[in-house]
């Protein structure tokens, strides 16, 4: 599909139009807060913030979700007649049943998906999405999640490209850019007057049926491919992931892991606000004879991640914690899909309680293990600068 | 917001046969079946060994008493956590009253020293939360204090039943 | 000699002679914006040892059980005046062992608020420098602004009434000055707008609030005074005391249940309030919690260590509810 331009004063009626067939979600700033929430005329989109607090998997991968609802029930007695009622065993068959009180229960399942267009976006959430897919799509065989799909098929991600991304972004040593196509159906890009937009898929063009929606220029298309360079060459990244996941696997005792987890407090803020995090943990709670079973989202630095049901904790300690996260991002999960579970957005870094650098981590860690074995950390410099790294040490 | 006074008005005008505050009145006013709104539920938290056997010798002496409330017998105020009041809002109480042994009383001997203070800073967090003073309560009923406990109760849900049930928005 | 200077002659001091197994202090991140803790196990690491107005995080936390690394390590800690008031708090219970830690005392005159500073700009802040009572930001398309110091203070700091630690091994110089607390009551005017709003408008505004919170636990785990850790009833499932799914009713009576339980030993030092990744205003919480407690009892969380906070002591002659 040909590159088209839409100018900037007309985006909120081009967000009007799109919120005729499905919801609108986009960043909005509340109280200085800029979220991911639902869009209603009126509202002004944060497009100047580069990066909303959280991602917006909310909104497909629902941090709170009641799925199924269930009560016990006494019936009472009834007569059943017909064939089921004599088939079976003398004394196990639906007539015997039916004939003295019992218990039945009922179940209602819930899945309620309707469209939605999730706008203003950065390529970092929208790979998110993609490796979300990867868990609970099927990929693989493996597992299919009705919920999520049933909203997944309902949401189109228009994405806009970062202008100007932060000295925390790391998106290019993922294998993204601040223009990255995976898991975007439409993308939009700021140049002089508005935007140009670029359909990826039949999902993002299928949104652009927009009477204010003209063809590029040359001129326009040419700015938009420039943008694009001059945000991914701002992406400073002094650090390879090439051979992480054999050096993590090296690494697995290393010494560093007690170092470097040393300023978590354990919470659940990196996996809140990381766009790829997908764990969740499943409840009932009940009142008397009805309930409902509800899953939500759930951390693996929470105490309790691995607790088993005999009482048995394997990772009780802080640092075993740690070493798995990142180890699952940047090695379990690329073993078993064939992609890293991160998309270099940085979130994770500034909303940290104690800034822990991810980008710290995976240059530590990554280094091949007799380098990281037995030295302090200080070795390894405390900032993402190789220069800074004492020793001559390699990274 | 005006949701809260709106009830309350309908609450006050169901309940204009309301219960005055002398003791043996008739339960519950402003049921469905009159066309009020519902019946307002309130939670009692009280110690096993003065208030619940005080509200026994309420219903052993046949004193009448509003039937909204339904009590949770814990053994001692003192294991009160602030949590079980604040639970019972979320829940959707429309009142909480607790009570216990009267100070220096408590079978446990001091629990209801602790309790004292736990439920000084509890009444005034509630309050800050925005759920008026009239919704909570705390006092103290002993085993023989029937009489009193058939007073507290029924003062107790004419107030609640005045504000109606509650709409909690963030509790 | 600067306070930094003190701090760092203090770590050395106790790492050569093996008094710690490693000094807990504060350091650049990223980037000279932002301060972090710094874990120091070796002397020849002190350097990365900073004290300027970017230092907020409550070291304390690192004391808490399941936290040290190994759990019987011998620690040191720097503490500012708030800081030592969660100290005090643990130690009146016990919770930590006095024997295995050593306390850099750090008088402080204040923290400023990096939200504050961040909302000022569009761009994003990669140095902040501070000189004579101002504050100079540069952001990372070389903007630069200047502020006054006490115009982006943080609210708690602005209230403070202990500046300096109330308890120390050691002090990173000399005191600074302190508020008159024999005759001027703290002042609590930080939560006098949220009181007089009416019942509807607090429920409205807390419904607001807490329907942002995403139960991450910052706020929970940051805190000193929070001990509980694996055994919270906030965290619970068996039994689930405390509802899991996440609405703002259930928010809220997550961060009550908190604030009851650490009543009495929260002196409002506001690392929650700075650890919440959606900015929660938690200091209304916290804050008159603490205005109640010091209108019933006169009592100041965390300042003397032969106190006992005060729920979990009682008086005969307490005269509530009469």
């Amino acid at each position: 599909m040909a590159i088209k331009y839409l100018s900037g004063d007309q985006l909120p009626a081009f967000l009007g139009y799109v919120a005729e067939k499905a919801r609108v979600v986009a960043p909005i700033k509340s109280d200085g807060v800029v979220q991911f929430q639902p869009w209603a005329p009126g509202k002004d989109v944060e497009l100047d913030v580069l990066l909303a607090k959280q991602s917006p998997k909310a909104f497909v991968f629902l941090q709170s979700e009641t799925y199924l609802k269930f009560g016990y029930r006494m019936e009472e007695p009834s007569e059943v007649t017909g064939d089921a009622a004599t088939d079976g065993a003398e004394g196990g068959n639906a007539a015997t049943e039916a004939a003295i009180p019992h218990e039945t229960v009922e179940v209602e399942a819930l899945n309620e998906a309707s469209a939605q267009v999730i706008f203003g976006l950065r390529p970092c959430d929208a790979r998110g999405f993609v490796q979300m897919d990867n868990v609970f799509g099927g990929y693989g065989g493996f597992y299919f999640d009705p919920l999520y799909n049933a909203r997944r098929e309902a949401t189109t991600l228009l994405a806009v490209t970062c202008r100007d991304p932060r000295s925390t972004c790391f998106c290019t040593a993922i294998g993204g850019c601040p223009a990255g196509r995976e898991g975007v159906d439409a993308l939009f890009t700021q140049v002089v007057g508005g935007y140009t937009v670029e359909a990826f898929t039949d999902k993002g063009e299928a949104t652009l049926g927009f009477s204010a929606l003209a063809d590029a220029s040359d001129a326009q298309a040419g700015e938009a491919a420039e943008v694009k360079v001059q945000a991914t060459t701002k992406v400073d990244v002094p650090f390879t992931l090439e051979g992480i996941r054999d050096n993590l696997r090296a690494n697995f005792e290393g010494q560093a892991w007690h170092d470097l987890h040393m300023r978590c407090i354990s919470c659940g803020t990196c996996t809140y606000v990381c766009p790829n995090c997908y764990c969740f943990n499943v409840g009932d709670e009940l009142v008397e004879c009805a309930g409902e079973r509800y899953r939500t989202w759930d951390n693996c630095f929470n105490p309790l991640y691995t607790e088993e049901t005999s009482g048995h904790n394997p990772r009780e300690a802080k640092f075993s914690r740690f070493r798995n996260r990142f180890s699952h991002k940047f090695w379990y999960y690329p073993d078993k899909y064939d992609s890293l579970l991160c998309s270099g957005c940085g979130r994770c870094i500034v909303h940290c309680p104690t800034r822990i650098d991810i980008r710290e981590v995976l240059r530590v860690m990554g280094s091949p293990a007799t380098v990281a074995g037995g030295s302090s950390l200080a070795a390894h410099g405390t900032a993402p600068a190789p220069s800074q790294a004492a020793d001559g040490e390699e990274t | 917001m005006a949701e809260e006074t709106q009830t309350s008005q309908a609450g006050a005008q169901a309940a204009g046969a309301a219960p005055s505050a002398a003791p043996g009145d008739s339960p519950t006013v402003g049921t469905a079946a009159s066309g009020g709104p519902r019946p307002v539920k309130i939670i009692g938290i009280v110690c096993n060994w003065c208030s619940y056997a005080g509200a026994d010798t309420a219903g052993v002496g046949r004193f009448r008493q509003p039937a909204n409330i339904r009590l949770v017998r814990v053994p001692c105020t003192g294991r009160v956590d602030p949590l079980f009041a604040l639970k019972a809002f979320e829940k959707g109480a429309d009142g909480v009253l607790i009570s216990g042994c009267h100070p220096g009383d408590c079978h446990y001997s001091e629990g209801n020293y602790y309790a004292r203070r736990k439920f000084e800073l509890l009444e005034r967090m509630i309050h800050h939360l925005g759920i008026p003073k009239e919704r909570f309560q705390w006092t103290w009923v002993s085993a023989s204090e029937g009489q009193r406990w058939q007073q507290v109760v029924t003062d107790f849900v004419a107030g609640v039943e005045k504000l109606g049930p509650r709409k909690g928005r963030a509790l | 000699m600067s306070r930094q200077d003190h701090i760092r002659e203090f770590a050395t001091a106790a790492l050569a002679a093996g008094r710690v197994d490693y000094v807990i202090g504060w350091k650049y991140g990223y980037n000279q914006s932002e301060v972090v803790p710094a874990f120091v196990k070796d002397p020849a690491d002190v350097d990365q040892l900073v004290w300027n107005p970017l230092c907020h995080h409550n070291l304390v936390t690192f004391l808490k059980r399941k936290m040290p690394d190994p759990l019987d390590a011998k620690i040191g800690v720097c503490v500012k005046g708030c800081d030592s008031r969660t100290l005090v708090a643990l130690l009146q219970e016990e919770l930590v062992d006095k024997d295995r830690i050593y306390v850099i005392g750090v008088p402080c005159d204040g923290v400023v608020d990096r939200r504050k500073l961040e909302k000022e700009f569009a761009d994003e802040m990669i140095h902040i420098s501070f000189s004579d009572g101002k504050v100079g930001v540069t952001t990372r398309n070389g903007e630069t602004k200047e502020f006054d110091k006490d115009a982006v203070l943080l609210d708690v700091c602005r209230l403070c009434r202990y500046p300096n630690p109330v308890y120390a091994d050691d002090t990173a110089g000399p005191p600074v000055a302190e508020p008159d607390r024999k005759h001027t009551a703290p002042d609590w005017t930080d939560i006098a707008e949220y009181e007089n709003l009416s019942d509807d408008d607090k429920q409205a505004l807390l419904e607001q609030i807490y329907a942002t919170c995403i139960r991450c636990f910052a706020c929970i785990n940051v805190c000193p005074v929070c001990f509980c850790w694996d055994k919270c009833v906030n965290r619970s499932r068996q039994p689930e005391l405390v509802s899991q799914k996440v609405g703002p009713k259930e928010n809220l009576l997550f961060q009550m249940v908190h604030m009851f339980h650490v009543a009495g030993r929260c002196p409002s030092c506001g690392a929650c309030d700075r650890a919440c990744p959606v900015e929660i205003p938690l200091y209304l919480l916290h804050r008159k919690m603490n205005k109640e407690l010091y209108d019933m009892f006169a009592f100041e969380p965390g300042v003397k260590l032969d106190e006992k906070p005060v729920l979990q002591v009682f008086d005969i002659k307490d005269q509530f509810g009469e």
